[in-house]
């Protein structure tokens, strides 16, 4: 994974939104997926169009006291997401 | 009154949910079987002959399994044909069963109070509904549980418990009793991996409830371990229990969205237990 990568949700998942915490039910591979608040705020920003890069400057922005743990945090996430086939990434040139 | 067609025959129905298997025994054996095995779920309903799923027959041979055109075992001892059974019959009920949340999962009832432990194989579930039940609980399954759709209503599948061997030290004492005083291949039966017996042997007189459920604990056996618990929140419970659901392909967004509601009206925790009787002692303070 590297920060140009633009994740995207998996077109065969479900949410269920729980007021911050997220669960993602992948209809296709019938498998789970719980996401802690933040978690969830990364996942809700992998809409496709964002890359790695833009979500880390979001977040960042938005959550300048935590600034130091936001570059490593969404990384960890989204890597974590891929693996469980709950997101899969464009790359930027698509 | 209309008399049954000649094509009809006696079966003991098995129902749960919206889903029934209809078992024609032929042979004392065969039928007490099916009551050993299925205790107040089953009765006996005449049918008609194309409709029974399996036919169980006992004879000196053995017993012998069939299912239309398919054997799925001939001339078999006691245990291998109760595990067969068991197996096809709680498949059948779950497969195409649109009743509600399925889950794979253990329930009791506590002065009303239904407690659920979903859990996948191993963590403890049968020792644990069975321990629970020699201490005054109501059993309600410890395999298979449905939550009707838009209710909070437990319904265990009230099946023989099946004990894995070495029975548990905690539970030897508390069923031994039963097994001295019976008769194996008829009143209980070992097959490859543990002995199934009827919750009465735990607990006689019980009644079948189907309680509101209050609690869910989702259960880990660690031998030695102390006994921990900890709250889980509302989308991490849905996460799980959608981890024990056995028929999400028949339910309306694969289940989800009834787990998510159970899960916000029900508190739910992870417990690691070694000693059934630290459970015990939680459940009855949380009920």
């Amino acid at each position: 994974m590297n920060d140009h990568e633009i994740p995207k949700p998996v077109d065969s998942v479900q949410l269920q939104d729980f007021a911050g915490e997220l669960v993602v039910y992948d209809l296709a591979r019938t498998r789970v997926v719980y996401l802690s608040d933040t978690a969830a705020l990364v996942w809700r920003l992998c809409d496709g169009r964002r890359t790695v890069k833009e979500i880390i400057e979001l977040l960042t922005s938005t959550y300048p006291q935590n600034a130091s743990h936001v570059p490593d945090e969404v990384r960890a996430t989204v890597k974590a997401l891929e693996e469980q086939q709950a997101l899969s990434a464009l790359s930027p040139d698509r | 009154m209309s008399q049954p067609s000649s094509s009809a025959r006696a079966a003991q129905v098995i129902r749960f949910g919206d889903s029934r298997v209809d078992i024609a025994c032929i042979g004392s054996l065969a039928r007490r079987m099916v009551e050993v095995l299925f205790g107040d779920r089953w009765r006996e309903e005449v049918v008609a002959s194309a409709a029974p799923h399996y036919v169980l027959t006992s004879d000196s041979t053995g017993l012998t399994l069939t299912q239309g055109p398919i054997t799925h075992c001939a001339r078999a001892d006691t245990g291998a044909a109760a595990e067969l059974l068991m197996t096809c019959v709680l498949h059948d009920l779950a497969d195409h069963n649109a009743a509600g949340l399925i889950l794979h999962a253990a329930a009791v009832s506590w002065q009303g109070v239904g407690v659920l432990f979903p859990g996948v194989s191993g963590v403890g579930k049968s020792t644990l509904s069975a321990w629970l039940t020699s201490a005054g609980f109501d059993y309600l399954s410890d395999e298979m549980v449905l939550v009707p759709t838009g209710t909070r209503t437990l319904e265990g599948f009230n099946r023989a418990l099946h004990l894995k061997r070495p029975l548990a030290r905690a539970i030897q004492p508390r069923i031994e009793p039963y097994l001295c005083a019976s008769s194996r291949d008829h009143d209980y039966f070992d097959d490859e991996r543990g002995t199934l017996v009827p919750p009465q042997a735990l607990r006689a007189g019980m009644p079948f409830s189907t309680p509101e459920l209050r609690l869910v604990l989702f259960p880990e056996y660690r031998a030695g371990s102390a006994f921990t618990c900890e709250k889980l929140s509302a989308a991490q419970a849905s996460a799980q229990l959608m981890g024990c659901l056995i028929n999400a392909r028949n339910l309306d967004g694969h289940g989800l969205p009834e787990a998510a509601r159970l899960s916000k009206q029900v508190a739910a925790y992870r417990i690691r237990y070694s000693e059934p009787g630290t459970v015990q002692h939680a459940i009855v303070g949380m009920a």
